[in-house]
């Protein structure tokens, strides 16, 4: 049983750093992710629509 | 065509069923080499084979009969062979005034001869003893240690054994009472015992060669109702369960090492970090927004987003940076805090937070990407510009020099090396067989516990 754990979780970490490794999906920070939306009334200099998160959640400052 | 087994007597294999002299009891004899001693297991009364080879009272007894772990002429199979149980004799030994007693069955088979059958009561474990046909040779030198067929044992206990209780039939002339000096010696998970008695013909050495049985096979042998006596602890000649498979695992590791090496290789070449994004000075008046490229179209990839600020004392800053896909126009947000105090309290600088932070992001599918990213900052130490000369001072306050930032940094790099994923995978290689040694030691440790030598 020991051995069989060891293989196993040794061999899933292997296998990990091989698919993952590269991509860093897995053991990484997981942000936000979601839609935006364009503010019509945003304006910013250097390019570029201001946009707007669909969702809530925390947005910093103290 | 295979050999007929050796027939150990010359007498043809029958029992005998006798009357115990003193209290008339049936007595069923099994050694058919005529045995040295008898004892009555009801009353306990010796008798041995007199001349005209019929049983003699040697000593009368009225003890009453001891349930023993085993009962008398219970059969078993032990290694393939069946074994019946002849004789039962229990002993004990006292070390530092506290008593470690034992039960001895002596097994029979007609072909095979005599074993012993050892249950210790003190912590229920059981052995399977038997002559060892030679000699150990002792060895001078280091801890007290013998040779025998080329393998080393330890000496781990002696003690002067006395036998307290017997029944039912014995090859050698056995009284209660009678004393032996026993020195165990293992190799696990083979023992040695040499035992040394005297007697009226001087001094008697036997030899005898034991090995650790788990007790649910000798209760399955015997065909015992129920479950054994749990063991405690860990007997002298029990295998280490750890050490029988540190082989397999250190191989094991080996081959895992070398697979991590070259993988690990591979995946930190194909990761050069380049940087995809800088923007330095970058005023907290207004949100700052820009189109970048991000990792390589139709692949994922990670990314580190650095962001800075300054100048930075007992202050913080806070920055949420969206990178939106243009094709997709789904956002991943990032939230960058920094912050960074400092002070003197009884003489001593201290300080605390960083005026850098990096966040490491993965699986960002590669393509076009809009940068945007909304500052925050702490505004109550700004500098004012009413010192006259433009000079941006700072604020001093019980809690030394304060100044809020007037910049930040932003910084991306993509295809970033990941050194988690190595680190974790060489973390769980390594760590089975280092356990497998820790937990070995822990089990030699409670071995050598019950020793001369704990």
């Amino acid at each position: 049983m020991f051995r069989a754990t060891y293989w196993i979780s040794a061999g899933l970490a292997l296998v990990l750093l091989l698919l993952d490794g590269a991509s860093g999906a897995v053991l990484t920070t997981t942000p936000d992710r979601g839609k935006v939306e364009r503010d019509k009334n945003g304006t910013v200099r250097g390019g570029g629509g201001v946009f707007v998160w669909l969702g809530g959640g925390y947005q910093g400052g103290k | 065509m295979t050999e007929p087994v050796k027939k150990l007597f010359r007498e043809p294999a029958k029992t005998e069923s006798v009357k115990c002299l003193a209290c008339g009891g049936p007595i069923s004899l099994r050694t058919f080499g005529a045995p040295q001693r008898v004892v009555c297991p009801h009353c306990g009364s010796t008798l041995a084979p007199a001349d005209s080879g019929a049983l003699a009272l040697l000593e009368a007894a009225a003890r009453q009969h001891q349930t023993s772990q085993l009962p008398l002429h219970a059969r078993g199979t032990l290694d393939g062979i069946e074994w019946e149980i002849i004789g039962i004799c229990w002993r004990r030994c006292v070390v530092d005034g506290i008593a470690y007693p034992w039960q001895e069955f002596l097994l029979f088979n007609p072909y095979r001869g005599f074993r012993w059958l050892i249950y210790s009561l003190t912590d229920s474990h059981w052995s399977l003893g038997q002559d060892l046909g030679g000699a150990p040779q002792i060895l001078p030198k280091g801890h007290h240690s013998v040779l025998y067929d080329r393998t080393k044992y330890r000496h781990f206990q002696g003690a002067t054994a006395v036998v307290t209780y017997v029944e039912g039939e014995f090859t050698w002339e056995v009284h209660v009472g009678d004393k032996a000096d026993i020195n165990d010696f293992i190799a696990p998970p083979r023992g040695l015992s040499i035992e040394q008695s005297s007697g009226p013909d001087g001094v008697e050495l036997n030899f005898t060669a034991d090995r650790w049985l788990p007790a649910k096979d000798v209760w399955s042998a015997f065909k015992q109702p129920g479950k054994p006596p749990r063991p405690r602890g860990v007997a002298a000649t029990q295998p280490n369960p750890w050490w029988a498979m540190q082989r397999s695992l250190w191989l094991s590791c080996a081959v895992f090492m070398a697979a991590w090496w070259f993988v690990s290789g591979e995946v930190e070449q194909s990761r050069p970090g380049t940087l995809a994004f800088e923007q330095h000075d970058l005023g907290f008046d207004e949100p700052f927004s820009k189109e970048i490229e991000l990792g390589t179209e139709g692949t994922l990839t990670a990314i580190d987003v650095t962001f800075s600020a300054g100048p930075l004392e007992n202050s913080w800053a806070y920055a949420e940076i969206m990178l939106i896909n243009l094709a997709t126009e789904e956002a991943t947000g990032i939230g960058a805090e920094v912050e960074w105090y400092s002070g003197y309290d009884g003489g001593e600088s201290w300080s605390e937070g960083s005026k850098t932070t990096t966040i490491t992001v993965g699986g960002i599918s590669g393509g076009k990407y809009l940068l945007q990213i909304h500052p925050q900052r702490d505004t109550t130490n700004l500098p004012t510009p009413s010192d006259g000369l433009g000079l941006s001072l700072p604020t001093y306050s019980l809690a030394g020099i304060a100044r809020s930032p007037t910049f930040y940094s932003v910084q991306i790099h993509e295809d970033v090396y990941l050194t988690r994923y190595s680190v974790l995978a060489v973390s769980l290689i390594l760590f089975f067989p280092l356990l497998s040694l820790i937990l070995g030691r822990a089990f030699e440790k409670r071995r050598w516990r019950n020793s001369d030598y704990s």
